[in-house]
């Protein structure tokens, strides 16, 4: 019976893991896509762009550190060289600044996806 | 170098736990759904442990998830005995009164070839000295010599033993076994009627037994002893 009891609270722990993980990873991708926002407001005001990216920088690297334990690190490695191209890009003017922005969004939308238990997903 | 190491050392715990919470019948000879569980844990934990790109939940959910479902399944099927035949299936009769069931031999893909490797394993080396032969859940086959073949005992040195089958077992658990019944040529209204001369109904057995003489071995449960 004890054995019974701890399967149980075992499963019952992984559900309430698995959904405080999408809540977690929602939240933590909300923040960021203000972040980018941010950045992508600074840049077509054309001010303040380096600060803001910084500021992305550094909340992508407590971002990273927490995600790393939930989900695969490839998509992250992904983001974290997709954040680092975005300096260069500014300061070189290039004209992919804006979609690197949005590829950085788009890896976020994924990584959120991928934790989202829908059937397409689990066949 | 050290985090392969470090998740060695997790995996390591973890599997022991995962073991250890199946119970000692996961240490003995396997079942089917068992062999399936330890097969896929021990793949799931090399995964975990030798990608570390992958993150090292994604190796303890699903070993966990794949104990406790066996356990629950393990408690669902202590209860049901139509969900312990789906998991684990049933064992069947191969040799009865000495002749091979040949369609069940076809039934389980067993070639005589097989069937006589188990019975030497067993200490048996020539058919016809088996009585009665159980190609059990886990594969292996449990046999029966015929009487003669049978070491000498005190007991049987005072009364020779007749061949005959094992006992049936007739009621398991309240219910009551159709094949049991079937290999005992008895009918459901007949050992009724001889429950009631115990004061017994078939929900209150624990294990009906009846040997070929027809007479019945009832252990009854613990809060139902009436007999």
């Amino acid at each position: 019976m004890k054995r019974i009891l701890i399967s149980v609270v075992i499963i019952a722990v992984i559900i309430a893991m698995g959904c405080s993980a999408i809540a977690y990873i929602d939240s933590h991708n909300n923040r960021l896509y203000g972040h980018i926002d941010m950045v992508l407001k600074a840049y077509e005001d054309g001010s303040g762009v380096e600060e803001k990216i910084n500021d992305l920088s550094r909340f992508f690297e407590s971002y990273e550190k927490r995600l790393s334990c939930i989900v695969n690190e490839e998509v992250l490695n992904e983001m974290s060289a997709s954040i680092s191209r975005l300096m260069p890009m500014y300061e070189s003017d290039s004209d992919e600044f804006t979609a690197e922005c949005e590829t950085l969004r788009s890896f976020a939308e994924r990584i959120q996806n991928s934790e989202t238990p829908t059937w397409y997903r689990i066949l | 170098m050290l985090i392969v190491f470090i998740r060695g050392i997790i995996v390591y715990a973890l599997v022991i736990f995962a073991t250890r919470i199946m119970g000692k019948r996961q240490l003995g000879e396997l079942s089917p759904s068992e062999l399936v569980i330890t097969i896929l844990i021990s793949n799931i934990a090399t995964l975990s442990m030798e990608d570390p790109s992958l993150p090292m939940l994604t190796g303890i959910i699903p070993i966990l998830t794949l104990v406790c479902l066996d356990i629950l399944a393990s408690f669902a099927a202590l209860k049901s005995r139509k969900l312990r035949h789906l998991i684990s299936g049933r064992p069947k009769v191969i040799i009865s009164n000495g002749k091979i069931d040949q369609a069940v031999m076809k039934e389980l893909r067993f070639t005589m070839d097989d069937v006589c490797a188990s019975l030497r394993s067993s200490g048996v080396f020539n058919i016809d000295e088996v009585q009665y032969a159980v190609v059990e859940t886990t594969g292996t086959i449990s046999v029966l010599q015929k009487a003669e073949n049978l070491p000498l005992t005190p007991k049987t040195l005072a009364s020779p033993e007749k061949a005959q089958n094992p006992p049936q077992v007739i009621i398991s658990d309240g219910d009551i076994i159709a094949s049991g019944m079937a290999g005992a040529n008895l009918d459901e209204k007949e050992l009724r009627a001889k429950l009631k001369r115990k004061h017994l109904e078939p929900q209150d057995i624990l294990m009906c037994t009846i040997d070929a003489d027809g007479a019945l071995n009832i252990i009854p449960k613990e809060n139902k002893d009436k007999s």
